[in-house]
């Protein structure tokens, strides 16, 4: 007849396989490539990254000054359109007074500008903020064009045969 | 004695909590650095709608209205043109011809301002009175059988000296004409330097005008027309028959300053005709050569505006128009 088997021996069991394992580790350099491995993934993913962020701000930041050059030379195409399209009925025989608002966009790519009349080289120039940019548009006359400076934002052109043509805000 | 137990098991569960470093902790270089590329990307879309914004921008109309006052402008000179010459054939003193200039223009300008009420525009035009109005002489034939001949029927004759021209218009008719260019009817325009000259012929089927410009040369343009047929020429506008002429165009390009206005020849064509010259009739009136205004006879030399300046307003959303025009339509040279 078979003695009744003690739940202790499967326990013996468990307990041999534990000791042989212990028995292979020797101490302090236990776990090593763990930690190596995860400091390795942290620094290779922080330089990839920082490389992705400083390329990807490069370039956003590259194409807001290209984007805002290219806005402030519409913008002072259309005033130059506008200022010249007042001359010519001042310019034409008989008198005349004429007023024209121009509306232009009070920010362009989000940053304010200022346009600056310069008649000695019939030059409108547009500067822009924040990022600095400047655009410089020929504009030409038959009547007299009066300096001055305004901020961006809706402009009004005036002619009269006194003054000759004028920009205001 | 003072019981310790809380104590030790909440120091054994704070040193639990503290190397843990799996779970909710882990991946926050990966998140933050998602979000500044996403902030990053935002940047970028809204820089790029920038640029959308500024070729849409580039490619609008200029909003300024100009466009719409300068029409106007043309639309005033030319409705004051065809007025000033209607009140001028009503006839009248240079004050009852001015006055009446004044009320036409103003009734003209309350039916233009309805209609370019309609575009949201506001206009006005105004005969200018403190600018004197050029008192000149219509000199007419309004006998359509007669020959272009003065009153005294002579053929080669001059009818002003020294003066501007303005609205030279003829309606000839076709049977009348001389089959020959060199007999027929010549208007001679000369400014002592250069001579304009404006042969009108015909043949069998075509009515012809051929123009001897001030280096002597003759180029000629023509219309078909039938027998009993009337042909009309308007030099100063270059049209013949209400078609371009160019050769025509010679009397704007080379002649300069005060003028001589002849005909040559002038048995050679019948029809009306009118013309305007920059004298007053005091002046410019010839018993010998013309009838006063009303004698129902032809040709006939009467007081008529010349020149007169005309203001119009124009006003829009943008926009704010003053101008005086000069009106003197079918001005030659």
């Amino acid at each position: 007849m078979t003695p009744p088997t003690l739940p202790d021996d499967r326990g013996d069991r468990g307990r041999r396989e534990v000791g042989a394992h212990v028995g292979r580790s020797t101490g302090a350099d236990r776990g090593v490539s763990t930690a190596l491995g995860y400091v390795l993934t942290l620094s290779i993913t922080v330089v990839l990254i920082s490389g992705l962020l400083v390329a990807a701000s490069g370039f956003v930041s590259d194409e807001r000054e290209r984007v805002t050059e290219t806005e402030l030379d519409v913008v002072g195409n259309r005033l130059a359109a506008g200022i010249e399209s007042v001359d010519r009925i001042g310019a034409a025989p008989g008198e005349s007074r004429v007023e024209a608002t121009v509306r232009l966009p009070p920010r362009v790519a989000g940053t304010t500008y200022t346009i600056e009349v310069l008649p000695a080289s019939n030059e409108l120039v547009l500067t822009s903020t924040d990022p600095e940019v400047t655009v410089r548009v020929s504009v030409e006359t038959e009547t007299s064009l009066a300096a001055s400076r305004v901020d961006g934002g809706d402009v009004t052109i005036t002619y009269d045969p006194a003054s000759g043509v004028e920009v205001a805000s | 004695m003072a019981d310790v137990t809380d104590a030790v098991e909440r120091a054994s569960d704070a040193a639990d909590d503290l190397p843990r470093l799996g779970g909710d902790d882990r991946g926050q270089l990966m998140l933050v650095a998602a979000l500044a590329i996403a902030v990053l990307l935002v940047g970028l879309a809204l820089t790029l709608n920038t640029a959308i914004y500024t070729e849409n921008l580039a490619t609008r109309t200029t909003d300024t209205d100009l466009d719409g006052a300068v029409n106007h402008g043309g639309a005033v000179e030319a409705g004051a043109g065809t007025l000033l010459d209607e009140v001028n054939r009503e006839g009248g003193t240079y004050g009852e011809l001015a006055d009446g200039f004044d009320e036409t223009l103003g009734n003209w300008s309350d039916g233009a301002a309805t209609l370019a009420a309609v575009r949201g525009a506001a206009t006005d035009a105004s005969y200018v009175d403190h600018a004197d109005p050029v008192e000149g002489t219509r000199i007419s034939q309004p006998d359509a059988a007669r020959n272009f001949t003065d009153r005294n029927e002579t053929a080669d004759w001059t009818l002003a000296s020294d003066v501007g021209v303005r609205g030279v218009r003829f309606n000839v008719s076709r049977d009348s004409l001389s089959t020959s260019n060199a007999s027929s009817f010549h208007l001679v325009v000369d400014d002592e330097t250069n001579a304009v000259e404006t042969a009108v012929y015909r043949d069998s089927s075509r009515v012809f005008v051929a123009v001897e410009d001030g280096g002597g040369v003759e180029t000629t343009c023509s219309v078909a027309a039938d027998a009993g047929d009337y042909v009309t020429i308007d030099v100063a506008d270059g049209r013949l028959n209400g078609t371009a002429c160019d050769p025509l165009d010679a009397v704007h390009t080379d002649l300069d300053g005060s003028v001589t206005v002849s005909y040559r020849n002038a048995a050679e064509a019948e029809g009306t005709y009118e013309l305007y010259v920059n004298e007053t009739n005091a002046t410019v009136f010839d018993a010998t050569k013309y009838e006063p205004a009303g004698s129902g006879s032809s040709p006939v030399a009467q007081e008529a505006l010349y020149a007169v300046t005309v203001s119009y307003v124009y006003e829009s959303g943008e926009t704010y128009v003053y101008r005086e025009l000069r009106v003197a339509p079918g001005e030659v040279a």
